[in-house]
């Protein structure tokens, strides 16, 4: 989560904190109860109803038996309600009968999709696509595919798209790119002692331009500093390659993490979270930007001193 | 018969599902590993190609490995592939040294381990853990004498390479390029 | 720029970043089984020739050292092996396209042949020497009758043994510093050097000294003769013997190579003799001591280095 400051005065002012997860990551050390979940593939969940190009069924079964302590969400539910005298909601023992008796609802049961996965079904809502002559209708003002949004313009925004100069970093300062890579899914994998052996810290791309005016070699670890004076906890693995832009570097999301419960993630490579210090929003549909934050490198330990 | 592996490094994304798929399935001891993926990046920006690869043994025609062996250990079963009797293995540590490709290591247990293109999954007509789990099918598997499977069918329409061909092992993994 | 990475995180112990699977046990067996070659070679060949007399400590003394060379040099080698309670394996099979394996097998014969030579003079040196039993006594009989014999057999498993310290290593074509024919004949001339250095060194004949010194200043020149031979051909080969040979010339191995090996273990030791002979006073465990020295240093180096050197990455 990005604004960090922001987000942990948020949790102390909250009363009672309950983390429902299948595998630790660093907010679970924050909460007060940790409800561990077992895994997808150890539990009943919803269905999943599709109404595609071939409607479909869905039901996710599990394949093995819960490991450890862990349960699936349902269970907390029904255990949380029966505490609260409010076990007549739950009228059931376990949730596969609620599926059963959805699932007979729409013509078949659980054993048959225990045979069967996903059960496809003929479309009943009409074609698929526009033919010529068809009458229709989009849902806006004109009725028309809109390039001048006339919707927009009675906001008061921009009906057409005006280009609007991104902030560029300072002198000294690249932007800072996060993305993913493949061996890990979210932060909360860097855990995982499997996916650890295939990455244990993240690195940060430097372009070779970049490497060479900051005297910056392969492998050497720095910290990396953000346009607020924001300082990374740890140190982060350089890495000199062509495959990012003398102005920006990158780093894969998901590393970093300070809290040394995680005994497996504690402390390796940077948090690109901790050093996002702005968030932009979208004036108009309110989406969030994190790619205008900027970074610079200390190449000396900033904790050296306090240290001392 | 001679089983041989086609892996199409455009279609790779080095996930290493294949890895990981890899040590669940042979029970490979943490920290270590029988296959790999390599990246290799060539190019100045913007101008950039790339390349990865899912690596292991080759299980070589002719494999340095099994004539290196001192004890007859490292052999090579119906259909190529190389594989190592651990009650034979005296852990001497030739075998390591002839590989090129450094597909093998030294086990906790002492003896070498190395991939063995999930011999015990072959044999019941499956196809290896890493070929199964790919997310992108990028990896070919099954007997390059018969034209109709997976991998013939692979390298007949593409160009491939092999790795290290000059080193003289005549490597039975495949690059689609 | 080209860039090179595992992405798996590949980390194996003592083979990445670089191979490392060896570590002193087998250059100190290399080193070992080249000496015990050595000495065992001039023994050999002494006797066939009919020098007992005029080569004492070449023919009886020094060979005192073999059995025990050869031993410690079996004892490193399996202390190298990781699954080592299954070394016997060793021994059910003759693998001819193994170096390995054939070493194994010339250890095996050469090791038992050296006690009954070393037992055949044992009573020479202590004349109060008793076997105890009689069979032991017919059995001495039996070898100091058959000694030429013997010799002729040792000859030969002594230059099987020499060059086969160098083919263990050649063999391996994964390995490009290692991959050259020379190393066998220099790891056997290396070996027969040695040997000569430490029959100088025991023995207490001026002349026998002095021969021995004569014929190491020949091997010396044949090595460094090979060691030219074996850089002009790596630099005459491919990419990867290019790069091996750069490790010499310029990379990490260039000081501890030139300097301890070349210079301090043959250039230097071979001054030493050839001053020797030409009258001044120089102690003889000198240059024997720094060609002992060159020669452990060289297998160390070698053994080393040639894990760095491979085709990929």
């Amino acid at each position: 989560m990005p604004d960090k400051t922001t987000l942990k005065k948020a949790m102390d002012a909250l009363d009672f904190m309950v983390v429902v997860d299948t595998m630790p990551m660093e907010i679970t050390g924050y909460a007060d109860v940790v409800l561990p979940e077992c895994t997808y593939l150890e539990r009943y969940d919803d269905l999943r109803v599709e109404p595609h190009r071939i409607p479909s069924i869905a039901v996710r079964m599990p394949a093995a038996k819960p490991k450890y302590d862990s349960m699936p969400s349902w269970w907390m539910a029904k255990k949380i309600a029966d505490k609260m005298d409010l076990g007549h909601y739950f009228p059931w023992d376990d949730y596969s009968e609620v599926i059963d008796w959805q699932l007979k609802e729409l013509g078949t049961s659980l054993e048959e999709m225990k045979t069967l996965g996903v059960k496809k079904f003929d479309r009943e809502s009409g074609a698929l696509y526009l033919r010529e002559g068809d009458d229709f209708e989009f849902s806006t003002n004109t009725g028309k595919i809109e390039l001048y949004a006339t919707d927009l313009a009675e906001h008061g925004f921009d009906p057409m798209p005006i280009y609007t100069a991104h902030p560029e970093p300072p002198s000294g300062f690249y932007r800072l790119i996060y993305g993913r890579a493949p061996m890990h899914t979210f932060s909360r994998t860097a855990n995982n002692p499997n996916l650890t052996d295939l990455m244990h810290e993240n690195a940060v791309w430097i372009n070779p331009k970049v490497a060479k005016l900051w005297s910056l070699k392969k492998d050497q670890y720095v910290w990396l500093k953000n346009q607020d004076g924001q300082v990374s906890t740890f140190p982060i693995k350089v890495r000199v390659t062509e495959r990012i832009r003398w102005d920006s570097v990158y780093m894969v999301h998901g590393f970093g993490h300070s809290n040394k419960n995680l005994k497996t993630a504690f402390g390796h490579g940077v948090s690109d979270s901790e050093l996002i210090t702005n968030v932009m929003i979208d004036p108009i549909m309110g989406g969030t930007g994190m790619r205008g934050n900027f970074i610079t490198f200390i190449t000396e330990d900033p904790g050296k001193e306090a240290k001392l | 018969m001679r089983y041989a592996m086609a892996i199409d490094t455009k279609k790779c994304v080095g996930c290493s599902d294949c890895v990981v798929a890899c040590q669940t399935e042979n029970n490979v001891p943490h920290g270590y590993c029988r296959d790999w993926v390599v990246e290799v990046m060539d190019g100045t920006y913007p101008n950039l190609e790339l390349e990865i690869r899912s690596e292991r043994c080759n299980h070589c025609d002719n494999s340095p490995c099994v004539r290196c062996c001192p004890t007859g250990a490292s052999h090579y079963e119906a259909g190529g592939i190389v594989t190592v009797t651990a009650n034979e293995c005296i852990g001497c540590g030739a075998c390591i040294e002839s590989c090129p490709y450094d597909a093998r290591y030294s086990h906790p247990d002492g003896y070498v381990d190395k991939c063995t293109f999930c011999l015990h999954r072959v044999e019941k007509g499956e196809k290896p853990a890493c070929v199964s789990v790919c997310p992108t099918n990028c990896m070919y598997f099954g007997d390059l004498e018969d034209p109709d499977s997976d991998v013939s069918q692979a390298l007949q329409n593409r160009k491939y390479k092999t790795l290290a061909p000059e080193a003289g092992t005549k490597p039975q993994i495949y690059y689609l390029i | 720029m080209k860039e090179e990475i595992f992405v798996s995180g590949r980390n194996i112990p003592n083979i990445d970043p670089f191979l490392h699977i060896w570590h002193w046990q087998i250059p100190l067996y290399l080193f070992l089984g080249g000496l015990a070659a050595g000495i065992m070679f001039f023994a050999s060949l002494y006797t066939i020739l009919g020098k007992e007399k005029e080569m004492p400590t070449t023919v009886k003394w020094a060979v005192f050292l073999v059995p025990a060379a050869l031993v410690l040099g079996l004892f490193a080698l399996f202390l190298d092996l990781k699954h080592q309670w299954y070394f016997w394996r060793l021994y059910l099979t003759v693998r001819f396209e193994s170096p390995m394996s054939w070493g194994a097998w010339v250890l095996m014969l050469i090791t038992p042949l050296s006690m009954m030579w070393v037992s055949s003079y044992i009573k020479e040196l202590y004349p109060k020497w008793d076997w105890k039993f009689e069979i032991l006594n017919k059995f001495e009989k039996l070898i100091i009758e058959y000694r030429k014999s013997l010799a002729w057999a040792l000859l030969i498993l002594s230059v099987i043994l020499g060059i086969y310290t160098g083919i263990l290593l050649s063999a391996f074509n994964a390995r490009p510093l290692w991959n050259t024919a020379i190393l066998g004949p220099l790891f056997l001339v290396s070996g027969l050097s040695t040997g000569a250095a430490a029959i100088m060194w025991m023995s207490k004949s001026h002349i026998e000294r002095s021969f021995m010194s004569k014929v190491d200043l020949i091997l010396i020149g044949i090595e460094l003769f090979f060691i030219i031979h074996l850089f002009m051909g790596f630099m005459a080969s491919t990419a990867v013997q290019i790069n091996a040979a750069e490790l010499f010339m310029g990379g990490q191995f260039t000081v501890s190579f030139w300097v301890f090996v070349v210079i301090l273990g043959l250039v230097f030791p071979a001054i030493l003799e050839i001053l020797e002979l030409r009258g001044y006073k120089i102690p003889v465990a000198i240059p024997a001591l720094l060609i002992l020295f060159g020669g452990l240093m060289f297998r160390f180096i070698m053994v080393e280095a040639g894990q760095i050197t491979r085709y990929l990455y």
